[in-house]
């Protein structure tokens, strides 16, 4: 197989001097002389214009042929010089081989960087050779994700096969990103996945807690915790004092009721005693059905004045007890804002909100590149990826992952290598 | 002739051994007055006041169009009335013609009462002479009183004359 590389390395080697060719000059110096002296003479024999032009044809036809004559190869029956040829070799021998040992310590080094990227490291900082060497600009341009990079470097075979991909950035913000263990990728992906749904849950549970706070201050703002526990108990009192005022009104039409009782079994009773008086059987018939009536009317309104009663001393309990609750809220109320823990409790959950979905986001961003690094690295892929950076990719299976790092590693291309060339010792 | 009326009224009295009484108390004792001396009970909540009338005369009170004087019984028994604005309410009492009105504290209640004993002369009861009779009526005991002679004694001496001769005939007058 042919080497271009060889072949675009050659004009670097030391020119070799071949010996100088005196035959060429006193042809050249005789031609020149004739065609000066032949533009002489036609300038001095030809009359106006016409010896100006022939000078001039003499001397352009003099400069073609002498042009002419030195452009020929040295052909002329030298031999060659056998000492220069054999320094012309040794010297080609020699850049030869430094190129070799250039390449080959290249090679080192990318084995060693390679070695190094697989540990999930940054080679420039655990091998000091590369900060001076040529690998330094291409793993500096690597790491911004400006450089590109061959898909595939197989060293045990010594051969370079085409750059068919180009690799993704390394994570912005990533000390450690250590992109290429696929056991690694794995378990960092697995630990993402957790850490984002706990940190979703957790964002559902501050908002919830934040909305709740929200609908607590939202119509109390610039009152204070004590003002509101007063207000609520105002409330309650309020309402609990107009129950008693229709209880109190309860009360005045069971007096009414009783009057309208007293009154029926005053009926009655005088309707018995005339009966009694007057021995009339109608009379007493009437006496009897109106007691009854006085009867049921003097049920239902002992009834009615009994509940209301207890409905009143109940109302009266409630009102002490809520007034008993709005001292003891006001003392937990003083304690808490006593103390230096309870001085914001209620814009703690924003703090939280903001600090979870930072977070949440940037645990996302770093799913996002481990999905699109271990996945398939073809153009289209990476496209994808890059539209829809915040889904989080399907995961692969382990096995599947391992076959996929086996066949995509990420392998820097040397810079005046072509790919599909062989290197040659 | 018995008339209809006497003669329900006798049957009522001896069916049982019992009669009516119109019973109310006062304070802690109970009272009583036959039924057969009522002429009707009101309300006394709206009495009219008479000229110069002091001790237990409480005033008038219209009764089936015609004034009738309102005797305080309380006043009388010098009790207290339970609250101020206890509803009043008045017996009317009557005999023949004349009538007259015991104001008492509360609403009575008509009982069949077994009459214990007559008047105690002696004055060992605690009303003395005061009481007509004793009545029993489950495990309360009824005392009527002299009414009649308790009102005459206030209101006129014509009256109390009257009334005398009434509690002196037998207690009371029947109509």
């Amino acid at each position: 197989m042919v080497d271009p590389r060889r072949d675009r390395r050659e004009p670097a080697a030391a020119p070799v001097a071949g010996p100088p060719e005196p035959s060429f000059a006193i042809p050249l110096f005789v031609i020149v002389l004739g065609a000066g002296l032949g533009a002489g003479l036609a300038g001095h024999f030809l009359p106006g214009k016409a010896g100006l032009a022939g000078a001039v044809i003499v001397a352009l036809f003099g400069a073609v042929i002498a042009a002419i004559v030195g452009g020929r190869k040295p052909v002329l029956g030298a031999k060659p010089d056998r000492h220069g040829v054999e320094e012309e070799l040794e010297q080609e021998r020699h850049a030869s081989a430094s190129a070799v040992r250039e390449v080959e310590r290249t090679r080192r080094q990318i084995e060693a960087a390679l070695q190094v990227i697989r540990e999930g490291k940054d080679p420039l900082t655990e091998i000091a050779e590369l900060r001076v060497g040529p690998l330094r600009e291409l793993l500096e341009a690597s790491k911004g994700g400006t450089a590109p990079v061959v898909s595939r470097l197989p060293l045990g075979e010594e051969e370079l096969i085409g750059a068919d991909a180009f690799p993704e950035p390394w994570p912005a913000g990533i000390d450690d990103p250590s992109p290429l263990d696929p056991r690694v990728r794995a378990e960092a992906r697995r630990g993402l996945d957790q850490l984002i749904d706990g940190l979703s849950r957790m964002g559902a549970a501050v908002r919830r807690q934040a909305s709740t706070h929200s609908a607590v201050g939202s119509g109390a703002a610039g009152r204070t915790p004590a003002q509101l526990v007063d207000a609520v108990v105002q409330t309650a009192a309020d309402g609990i004092e107009d129950l008693a005022a229709g209880l109190m009104r309860a009360n005045e039409l069971a007096g009414v009721a009783e009057r309208v009782t007293n009154k029926a079994t005053l009926l009655a009773l005088n309707a018995a005693l005339e009966a009694t008086r007057s021995g009339s059987e109608a009379f007493a018939a009437i006496a009897e059905e109106t007691r009854r009536l006085a009867e049921f009317a003097r049920e239902a309104t002992d009834t009615i004045s009994r509940l209301s009663s207890e409905i009143e001393y109940k109302v009266g309990e409630t009102i002490t007890a809520i007034h008993a609750t709005s001292e003891d809220a006001k003392s937990a109320v003083a304690t808490l804002a006593a103390s230096p823990a309870g001085s914001t409790p209620v814009h703690a959950p924003a703090v939280s909100i903001a600090e979870v979905e930072a977070l949440l986001e940037r645990a996302r961003n770093i799913r996002a590149t481990l999905g699109s690094l271990g996945d398939a690295p073809s153009a289209p892929a990476r496209a994808e990826n890059k539209e829809d950076a915040s889904a989080p990719a399907p995961e692969p299976a382990p096995a599947e992952e391992e076959e996929k790092a086996e066949a995509n590693p990420q392998v820097i291309l040397l810079e005046g290598l072509s790919p599909g060339s062989k290197l040659e010792d | 002739m018995v008339s209809r009326r006497e003669r329900v009224r006798n049957d009522a009295m001896t069916k049982h051994g019992t009669r009516g009484v119109l019973v109310f108390p006062v304070g802690d004792v109970y009272f009583g007055a036959q039924v057969e001396e009522v002429a009707g009970l009101i309300d006394a909540d709206r009495l009219a006041p008479l000229p110069r009338q002091h001790g237990a005369l409480a005033g008038v009170v219209a009764f089936r169009g015609a004034m009738v004087p309102v005797l305080d019984l309380c006043a009388v028994l010098d009790y207290e009335w339970p609250t101020p604005s206890t509803s009043r309410y008045a017996i009317v009492l009557a005999r023949g013609a004349e009538r007259f009105a015991l104001l008492i504290p509360s609403l009575p209640r008509i009982v069949s009462a077994r009459e214990l004993r007559e008047s105690d002369p002696s004055g060992e009861d605690e009303f003395g002479s005061l009481v007509e009779a004793v009545y029993q009526t489950g495990d309360k005991t009824v005392h009527c009183l002299t009414y009649w002679s308790i009102f005459e004694s206030i209101v006129s001496p014509s009256g109390a004359d009257r009334a005398g001769r009434g509690v002196a005939n037998g207690g009371s007058n029947h109509g």
